[in-house]
Order: C-alpha cells, then sequence, then structure tokens
C-alpha cells in the first residue's frame, strides 16, 4: 500500500515543494508516527518501501530524515504534523555540523548516540552549510537545547533512521545496476553486446551480490527492530554493508558505463553521488565498522559466535 | 523481486531461525563435551576432517539426517533446525568429514531422485553415521566445464559398467559411495543432454582409488578409476539422461549453506580475542568490517534457507552467497595475519596452527563447488546479461 502510494507520487511530482504537498496529503510523512499522534503508525519495515522508492527515483526533499522526524518531534511534544521538521543523527556525544533541509524546514530534531543508549536535541534550522556530495541542501544547527526523552524510544527511532538511510541506498543501488545491465546488453564494442565479456560480467555479478548481501541484512535488521530482538551488531552491520555495496556498486557502474557516465548529462550521477553521501549518513561507514569490532572485542574469543547468532526472544 | 533482489520490504519480515535458542544450547554443550575429549580441536577444517566416530556421535544426537523422513532413519526436523545445528557445529570447528557430503547433497539426491531400494538400503546407513559419500564430477579434463566429462556407462544385463576417472574426490579413501555423473549417450549436439548420475559402491576390485596430496601435505582429495565396475540399475538416480538437471540441483543444495562462510571463523575468533576489551581504532575497524561481513553473509545464508524450505527459487542468491561467503573466508586470514603478532606455523602453538591451516586451505575455498567464476557467470547470466 505504502510503496504504492510513493510509487504513484513519485511519478506524478517531480519539483520538491510540490512533492512536499503531495506526500503530506497522503500521510506519508507522518508514516512512523503512531495513531494517537495523527500518524500511520507503520512498522519500520513497511517504512522502509517509501525510502526504496525514493532512492529509485533519486527524488529531492530528504525523505529519511522527514520520516523520522515525525515520531521524534511526538516525543519531544512538538506537532507532528506541522512537517516543517529535519533530523540527523550524531555520534560520540557530538551533534552533526549539519542536516539536510528543504523550502519549508525549521526545526530539527537531532539525536546522539551513545554507546548504550541515546539522547534528542531539538535546534532551529540555521544558516546554510556546505552542500552534501549529490548536491542536498544543507544547513547548519541553530540554537539547540537538549529534550528529556525516554533514551530508548529515541535510539530506537534512530536506528530506524540508520535503516532507512540504508533502504534509501537499497533503492539506489537497484537503478545503479539497472543502468549498468542496460548498457552492457546494448552498448556494442568489437562487434558485441559489452555484456558478453567476462571481465564486464564480473562487475556486475560482484555488483549485484554486494546488493543482495545489502539487502539480506538490511531486512533483517528492519524485521529485527520492529519484534524488538535486533542487536547492536545487526543494525551496524546492516549500514556498514550498505556502505560497503554502495562503494563496489558505484564504482563497477562507473566502469561499465565508460566515460559517458562520467559526463554531467548522463543521470547515473544522480544515483551514485546520493550512494557516495549516504555511506555516511545516518552512521557513518567507519563509525560503523569501528563499532562492530569494539562489540566483536567486548564479546571476546569466547562470546564472539553467540554476539553473532543469539538473539532474545520476542 | 527478482531472482538476485530481496528488497526488504518485500519481504515477509520472518526471521526463519526464531525460538531454536535451545536447540542452539544443546548444541553447544554437545560441543564442549567434546571439545573436553579432545575431538574438537582449534582451528582444524571442519567438514572436510573425516572422524566417523564423531558422525556416529552426532548421529546418536539426531544431528545427521535432520529433514529427512522416519522411514529413511531421519527426524523429520525443520530446514532451520537444521541450519542451527550446522552452524553450530561448524563454527565450533567440529570434524564433520564423514557424513557432511552424504548429509549435504548425497542424501537429499538419493531422497528425491534415488529407487526405493536404494533409498532403503543407503538413507537409514547415512543417518546413523555410518556411511560416508563423496562426490564424482570433476575429471582430469572437465573441472569447470563439466558437460566435457568422459566417464562413461554402458548398458549390460541388469544395470551398467562404468569406465573413466574421477579427481578431486574428499575423503574419497573413506567413502563407501560416490555420486558418479557420466555419459550414458554420446555426447550431441546438446552437451547438456545424455548425462545420468549413478550412486557408485567403491567397495569393488574394479575401482580404485589413489591420494591427491594437497599443498598442506594433507590427503583429502583423492583419483577414482572405474575400470568396468558393475553398477546395478536400481542405483540409477532420476529418469536417465537428465544427469545435468540433477547435478545443478544439487550444486545449488551445496551453495549456500553456513559451510561457505564459517571456514576460517576461528581465525576471526583469535583476533577477537588478541585485541582485548578496549581495541584501538585501526583494530577495531579491521575486525568490524570482517564482523560486519559475516554478519551480512550469514544473514543472506539464512534468507535463502527460508526460501529454499517455501519451495521458491534460489539460484542466483546461492551462487552469489557462496562467491561472497567463500571470498570473507579468505580474507580473514590475510587480515589476521596483519594484525597479530602470529608467525602461521603448521606445527605451532594453537594460535599459529590455526592461521597455518587457514591459510594453506584458502585457495581451495573459491574453486571446491564451483569456481569462483564460473559462480560470476551464472550470477551475470541470473542479472539479464545476454
Amino acid at each position: 500500500m505504502l510503496e504504492e502510494t510513493a510509487a504513484r507520487i513519485l511519478e506524478r511530482n517531480a519539483q520538491a515543494p510540490i512533492l512536499r504537498n503531495a506526500i503530506l496529503e497522503a500521510g506519508l510523512l507522518l508514516a512512523l508516527a503512531g495513531e494517537d499522534a495523527g500518524g500511520l503508525g507503520v512498522s519500520y519495515r513497511e517504512a522502509s518501501a517509501i525510502a526504496y522508492r525514493w532512492g529509485q527515483a533519486a527524488a529531492p526533499l530528504p525523505i529519511v530524515e522527514m520520516l523520522v522526524a515525525a515520531p521524534l518531534a511526538v516525543l519531544a511534544g512538538f506537532d507532528a504534523t506541522a512537517a516543517t521538521y529535519s533530523a540527523g543523527l550524531g555520534v560520540n556525544d557530538l551533534l552533526p555540523s549539519s542536516v539536510p533541509v528543504f523550502d519549508e524546514a525549521q526545526t530539527a530534531f537531532v539525536v546522539t548516540l551513545e554507546t548504550s543508549g541515546a539522547n534528542l536535541h531539538t535546534g532551529t534550522i540555521g544558516g546554510a552549510a556546505a552542500e552534501s556530495l549529490a548536491h542536498e541542501p544543507m544547513a547548519a544547527l541553530g540554537a539547540s537545547r537538549k529534550i528529556d526523552a525516554d533514551p530508548v524510544a529515541v535510539e530506537r527511532i534512530a536506528v530506524g533512521g540508520i535503516l532507512l538511510q540504508a533502504a534509501e541506498m537499497l533503492g539506489a543501488m537497484s537503478t545503479v545496476i539497472d543502468i549498468a545491465t542496460d548498457h552492457a546488453n546494448t552498448r556494442q564494442q568489437f562487434g558485441r553486446p559489452l555484456g558478453k565479456f567476462q571481465a564486464i560480467q564480473h562487475m556486475l555479478s560482484d555488483a549485484a551480490s554486494e546488493r543482495l548481501i545489502a539487502e539480506a541484512a538490511v531486512g533483517a535488521a528492519l524485521a529485527g527492530i520492529d519484534r524488538g530482538t535486533a542487536t547492536r551488531l545487526d543494525w551496524l552491520a546492516a549500514k556498514a554493508q550498505a556502505a560497503r555495496a554502495a562503494t563496489v556498486i558505484a564504482a563497477n557502474a562507473h566502469q561499465v558505463m565508460g566515460a559517458i557516465g562520467f559526463t554531467d548529462e548522463h543521470h547515473l550521477h544522480r544515483f551514485t553521488k546520493r550512494l557516495w553521501a549516504w555511506r555516511d549518513r545516518w552512521g557513518a561507514q567507519g563509525w560503523c565498522e569501528a563499532e562492530i569490532g569494539r562489540i566483536g572485542c567486548a564479546a571476546g574469543g569466547d562470546g564472539l559466535w553467540s554476539a553473532i547468532v543469539d538473539r532474545a526472544a520476542a | 523481486m527478482t531472482a538476485m533482489s530481496l528488497p526488504p520490504h518485500l519481504g515477509d519480515g520472518h526471521d526463519p531461525l526464531a525460538g531454536l535458542d535451545s536447540l542452539r544450547q544443546e548444541v553447544r554443550a554437545f560441543v564442549a563435551e567434546e571439545r573436553k575429549a579432545g575431538s574438537i580441536t582449534f582451528g582444524q577444517q571442519t567438514w572436510t576432517t573425516f572422524d566417523r566416530e564423531f558422525s556416529r556421535r552426532c548421529a546418536e544426537r539426531g544431528y545427521i539426517a535432520m529433514t529427512w523422513p522416519r522411514e529413511h532413519g531421519g527426524h523429520e526436523r525443520s530446514a532451520a533446525e537444521r541450519y542451527v545445528v550446522c552452524e553450530e557445529l561448524l563454527a565450533a570447528g567440529a570434524p564433520l568429514g564423514s557424513h557432511w557430503i552424504a548429509d549435504r547433497q548425497s542424501g537429499p539426491q538419493i531422497l528425491r531422485h534415488g529407487t526405493e531400494a536404494v533409498r532403503k538400503s543407503i538413507l537409514p546407513r547415512i543417518a546413523a553415521g555410518e556411511c560416508t559419500f563423496g562426490i564424482g564430477m570433476s575429471e582430469p579434463d572437465s573441472g569447470s566445464d563439466l558437460s566435457s566429462i568422459r566417464t562413461r556407462a554402458e548398458r549390460v544385463d541388469g544395470g551398467y559398467t562404468l569406465h573413466g576417472r574421477k579427481v578431486w574426490t574428499t575423503n574419497a579413501q573413506h567413502a563407501d559411495y560416490l555420486i558418479v555423473l557420466c555419459r550414458t549417450e554420446q555426447k550431441g549436439e546438446n552437451r547438456y543432454a545424455g548425462l545420468s548420475q549413478f550412486v557408485v559402491p567403491l567397495d569393488d576390485p574394479k575401482v580404485s582409488v589413489r591420494p591427491l596430496v594437497n599443498l598442506a601435505g594433507v590427503h583429502e582429495l583423492n583419483e577414482v578409476l572405474f575400470d568396468g565396475n558393475f553398477v546395478p540399475a536400481e542405483n540409477l538416480l532420476g529418469e536417465g539422461g537428465d544427469g545435468w538437471k540433477l547435478v545443478t540441483e544439487e550444486l545449488g543444495f551445496e551453495r549456500s549453506g553456513p559451510d561457505r562462510i564459517l571456514s576460517t571463523m576461528g581465525v576471526l575468533t583469535i583476533m577477537a580475542q588478541a585485541a582485548g576489551r578496549n581495541p584501538d581504532r585501526h583494530d577495531a575497524a579491521a575486525i568490524g568490517r570482517l564482523l560486519a561481513r559475516v554478519v551480512s553473509i550469514r544473514a543472506l545464508s539464512v534468507a535463502i534457507s527460508g526460501r529454499l524450505s517455501a519451495g521458491l527459487p534460489v539460484t542466483g542468491m546461492a551462487t552469489a552467497m557462496k562467491d561472497m561467503g567463500t571470498t570473507l573466508e579468505q580474507e580473514i586470514p590475510e587480515v589476521a595475519r596483519r594484525m597479530l603478532d602470529i608467525v602461521p606455523a603448521a606445527t605451532g602453538a594453537p594460535f599459529e596452527a590455526a592461521l597455518a591451516t587457514a591459510i594453506l586451505n584458502a585457495p581451495c575455498f573459491s574453486l571446491r563447488g564451483g569456481t569462483r567464476e564460473i559462480l560470476k557467470g551464472i550470477i551475470a547470466r541470473e542479472l539479464g546479461l545476454r
């Protein structure tokens, strides 16, 4: 349902302000807010369909931030239906230096994630900051204050944001793989389609395998947070793998596409630049990997296997 | 959803392994006992290491033929239960070589395509841990190009006689049977037609087994020669002539399991141990990258096992899992080497020996069960490259 609605809206609207109105009217922006706050109260796995479709279309608007802002606004006692919110994630007790924004954005809800637990802050949208690799408009945080909120609930929403960012990346990966596969099947060199060359086949095979692993990891983590069984290792690994897959897929797709894919004119970069930027948003890849290692070392030789496979009962 | 993609929102969110904690604990208690008794040593190769006594003890606990029907000695447990038992034993480094091939692929192949007589006589013995199988696919002139095999079966009264040579058969020196892929008709225009699979007893003077010692100096691989040995007609699998379909199906079962991720798990454990509880960022990131891979590739393996149980197609996904899983198995010792201040030595202390075993065995991870290059070709086809 959500996915079809998102797809229909994306098909008809390309400009950010119109798109914002359309998703506001359809109720998609409040997908993650509870029904008592006027939202749809859907699971994170269901909401991931919206982020996936967004990534697949390279659509404007920071959809992950907008989706996650709604339940954070509810926690902070704001009116979730205002749709003027962005969001962000910082780690090691540091606020992020900027958040993605859109014309109507006025307030940001920012989570700082600690080794255990999370804090919620709210801030005004400040002046424009350097745009991202994908030319997304970004803004600095203005005056901010810490909100007294249930750290468990805050962490759960932040983890939702991490996984929705990963889902949006999966959507972009699928378009990148489609573009490169289509090119390999149609572009002829040396009298045959590029896809007949084993070197090209292997690059696309690696791209598809990386995506598949990322899909499985993100899928397991999403279902796990919905059930309440996901471990910290599960969602960190999902985001780290999404970032790793993005790197391989973008590199291999550009290699297969050749010079045309390096031009401004060709649309491949609209997807690959987003992938490059999103690798380090909602949990930077380097931070995820180091955190995962710390979890493994804290478990030690005797506890490592258990950390990988054991889950609390749902 | 295509054959090569599993977008999370299109799945059902079900965890195929949920609710099996007590089974895990049971297997861990068994492993702890076996460690104490010395049958599980640190860092050894697991599913190629032959130990029939160990397999018998697995059988006593119902860890072999778990999903098969009771009438054939099985335990009618779920694929998820089998998955849990297998990954616990593999992660611990248990010596599963006496029953692994039979339990993973030969038994299931007989169950699906064998005659009633063969099922009755062989399956209960596999389930009891008394019967070892080897794989009879590759030949001296047919490695990746499997359809070019020359071993042939000639029709005789009551069955067939076999002529030819198979190579790279793990544990053939201990095996009771091989499933042999051979030509039952001359190679025609369709190179995949006219192949058949047979269950071939090795206890026959016209079958000889010769060692092919590997680079680690270990004798696991063998050459098997068939010089006119008789195979009863009832030992044919399938219809005859459909061997290519059967062998492809068999390789599917061979490719997506935890045995394609965990061959060097012991080395990752050493790294987590050696880095200490508070690693520096460099060590944490090095271990984290590998651990993220184990978690993620395992998630795919678990998802595939769920799809197998549901009767959904898995060819492309299983192939991708094996390609990525075996690459990870090879990467682990290479990262460990640079992180740990250990000199790998096959006859050294336990950590040194484990690292040496991993380095020396790593080349075969991406050869056995289909080379990396063959796998990537299959994936490309599944992806729609033409």
